[in-house]
């Protein structure tokens, strides 16, 4: 601004401000465009065509290996008429919410509990951030293992409290329960990072006037950290939602969208139709809807947490 | 100071130009550097050619059938000075869709496994050679060599043959005669129809024994292997003549009927089989988990390593309700030449091709394997001379069954399963469960 202040003043030699042009102002900041290019250039090609291409593609009947043929909305009517995409749209509704509450739920209290320094703190936080690392292939195997009816750690420990082996991943609900409970555990160190680095920002001298003020630890939490934490929790939700609606590996590696479709998401769906059944267009038509929620959904929080956190 | 600004603006501009003009050129020398070294136009090599071999076995691996593969590679490449071999490794359920995918880019590996039963789907997506014109030049007496028709005929896909397969598998019924003994069964005495089978079971089944190890997890093997020996038994066909599903006809509710009554009205096979992958079930046969298991002629090698012998492993045909012997899935491991490969390198990678089937090399890979050489000349050999392959043999040459030839064949298989599992749950009946299978299959397949 004061540059394009100052090239007005000295062009025209008067006060008022010259009209400057896109290309004009480009250049003046050309040194900071070719910083952002590189970034500008990975987001163009490597999200940007790639979603084009994806919508251009579920237009069509492409299958691999033979030439497509445009089909306009016939692959979106297929979608939108058959039981199963609605199957699966309930499995992914259930599993991304139940994920994201706990996944938060379970990173925020963590982060509340590790806020202050103790002995062993820095171990303690490691050892917490640790499930974030490990691969979801190897957590789904870990779990597999964990959970298997006769040499599982689970059922050994269910058996020594008296009660029968339960074959989890052979039933729908307990299925999905622990398809849910193995997400968050591999989720929720990054919440809990997010959350940390957030509570170090809010100053401390808040917490002591609200305590001077007799406010009790309750209200300070809902008082000061919620709304001062307000742009974390954005970004945080708006991530492990992420997360959990593309989640592909980790339910395809523990249960195979298992058993009778209970834990199918529509990850799961997207993969078997493109690298299964190679329907390139049907698998592009499914990814451009998960685009949509996608976008609906960053929309929505983006009101949720602008609007109810303005006072 | 205006001049001076100009002309500094002028010197920066044209500078900054120069920048952009030598990055733009040096980027497109460097994509054009890369592909012109993986377009398949690329000139013939001449020379010393290095194949890629794809495979799920591993060379390094410690199972009989991995040396055996290690050792012929080293063979092959010792008999052909000219011909280096480099193997790489995918798993074998992903060798067919690897093809496809990586045959858009014309990536592809010079000969590779394949299953047999999902060819139609590859071939269709245009991933493979057809090997007619190398038959043709080995003449008719290399032809007549191979014995199974069916076997040949597997991977004949409008009139061109495509793959060779490396051994035989069947499916047979193994027992334990230990367990059945401990049950008051007689050892060598097999169940010869479905009632006895579940007789059998009920009496096998006890603590932590299970009567049938009987695997219905969400994968195409279910369908291959213990759904196809029942259906077929019960006289069923999954396609119709106009290629529209045909199995959810009175067989196919017999067969989940049957299938959901052996884990929850006779309990003779546990819940978990719902989940646990089938290589992960025929580890716990050699533990003492099932009395009797129906898997195929590649486990031998494995179970016999880890100390299986004629008093704790039989084998025999799969029983069917009418008393004789259930048609049961037979395939085998094929190679194929991808359409990709470059004319230059195909002459090389049929020598590869036809070198599993030198006798010697396909008797050392079949014997490691446990499976039947496709061979007529290995027929008697007597490697072939034990109880297992007798009852391997016997049910490859008079009850073998391969699967339909669609390219939908993982479309009806996920179908089908989902049919089953479904059935296991309650969550359906039989009949409303086929039938909205068949539908699934019908609309995938275009013949809705």
């Amino acid at each position: 601004m004061r540059r394009e202040a100052q090239l007005s003043t000295q062009t025209s030699g008067q006060t008022a401000p010259q009209r400057v042009s896109l290309m004009q102002r480009i250049w003046y900041h050309r040194t900071a465009y070719l910083f952002v290019l590189p970034a500008i250039l990975v987001v163009l090609f490597v999200r940007l065509l790639p979603t084009l291409e994806a919508i251009r593609l579920s237009l069509y009947d492409a299958p691999m290996g033979r030439p497509a043929r445009f089909v306009g909305l016939a692959n979106y009517q297929r979608l939108f008429t058959e039981s199963q995409f609605y199957l699966n749209l309930r499995i992914t509704a259930f599993f991304t919410l139940s994920v994201v509450v706990l996944s938060l739920l379970a990173g925020l209290l963590l982060a509340l509990l590790l806020r202050r320094a103790f002995v062993g703190f820095d171990l303690l936080r490691t050892g917490l951030f640790l499930p974030y690392v490990v691969m979801p292939v190897v957590v789904a195997m870990m779990w597999r293992w964990m959970a298997d009816p006769v040499r599982g750690i689970l059922n050994f420990g269910l058996n020594l409290l008296g009660f029968e082996s339960i074959a989890f991943l052979s039933r729908p609900l307990p299925a999905l329960i622990l398809l849910v409970i193995v997400a968050t555990w591999n989720l929720y160190p990054f919440p809990m990072i997010m959350f940390l680095a957030g509570l170090s920002t809010i100053p401390e001298h808040l917490y002591q006037a609200a305590r001077v003020d007799g406010i009790g630890r309750l209200r300070q939490f809902f008082e000061i950290t919620l709304p001062l934490l307000k742009p974390t929790l954005f970004i945080t939700t708006t991530t492990v939602t992420l997360f959990a609606l593309y989640a592909v590996e980790l339910p395809l590696a523990l249960t195979q969208g298992g058993p009778a479709s209970s834990t199918e998401v529509l990850g799961i769906r997207l993969y078997v139709e493109a690298f299964e059944y190679f329907n390139r267009g049907f698998a592009s038509a499914i990814g451009v809807v998960i685009l949509v929620i996608n976008v609906l959904l960053v929309l929505l929080f983006g009101q949720l947490f602008t609007a109810k956190w303005n006072r | 100071m205006k001049e001076c600004t100009t002309s500094a603006a002028q010197v920066s501009r044209r500078r900054f130009l120069r920048w952009i003009a030598i990055g733009s050129a040096g980027s497109l020398l460097a994509a054009c550097g890369q592909s012109a070294s993986t377009s398949p136009s690329a000139p013939a090599q001449t020379g010393p050619v290095t194949l890629r071999l794809r495979t799920f076995l591993d060379p390094r691996g410690p199972s009989p059938r991995e040396q055996a593969f290690a050792s012929i590679i080293e063979r092959f490449q010792k008999d052909h000075q000219d011909i280096q071999v480099n193997i790489e490794t995918a798993p074998f359920d992903q060798l067919n869709t690897k093809l496809i995918v990586e045959n858009e880019s014309g990536n592809v590996p010079d000969v590779t496994y394949l299953q047999p039963q999902y060819i139609t789907q590859v071939v269709q997506a245009n991933s493979l050679l057809a090997l007619d014109p190398f038959i043709s030049s080995m003449g008719q007496s290399w032809r007549d060599e191979f014995s199974s028709q069916g076997l040949w005929d597997q991977t004949v896909i409008d009139g061109k043959k495509y793959t060779m397969a490396l051994g035989a598998h069947t499916r047979v019924l193994y027992t334990r005669p230990d367990l059945f003994e401990k049950a008051g069964l007689s050892g060598s005495t097999p169940p010869q129809t479905l009632d006895e089978l579940v007789e059998f079971g009920q009496k096998l089944t006890s603590g932590n024994t299970y009567g049938l190890g009987y695997t219905m997890a969400p994968a195409g093997s279910t369908i291959e292997l213990t759904f196809n020996a029942l259906f077929w038994g019960f006289g069923g066909e999954h396609l119709d003549a106009t290629g529209k599903a045909a199995f959810n006809s009175e067989a196919g509710v017999k067969t989940l009927d049957f299938m959901r009554s052996l884990v929850r009205e006779w309990k003779i096979t546990p819940e978990d089989v719902l989940s646990v992958p089938y290589a992960e079930l025929a580890q716990q046969f050699p533990e003492g988990r099932f009395g009797m298991m129906l898997d195929g002629n590649f486990r031998l090698s494995g179970w016999l390593e880890k100390g299986m012998n004629e008093q704790t492993l039989a084998a025999f045909p799969f029983p069917s309700a009418s008393g004789k012997p259930a048609p049961i899935f037979t395939n085998s491991w094929d190679v194929g030449i991808p359409a990709a490969v470059p004319e230059a390198r195909q002459e090389a990678a049929w020598k590869l091709v036809n070198y599993f089937f030198k006798p010697e090399i396909n008797l050392e890979y079949v014997k490691a394997e446990g499976s039947l050489s496709p061979l007529k000349s290995l027929a008697n050999d007597p490697a072939f001379n034990t109880p297992w392959h007798k009852t391997l043999g016997d049910v490859l040459n008079n009850y073998s069954r391969t699967l339909p030839k669609t390219a939908y064949l993982n479309e009806m298989h996920d179908a089908l399963v989902k049919a089953l599992q479904s059935v296991l749950l309650d969550q359906q009946s039989s009949q409303a469960a086929l039938d909205e299978a068949a539908k699934t299959y019908n609309t995938a397949a275009g013949v809705a």
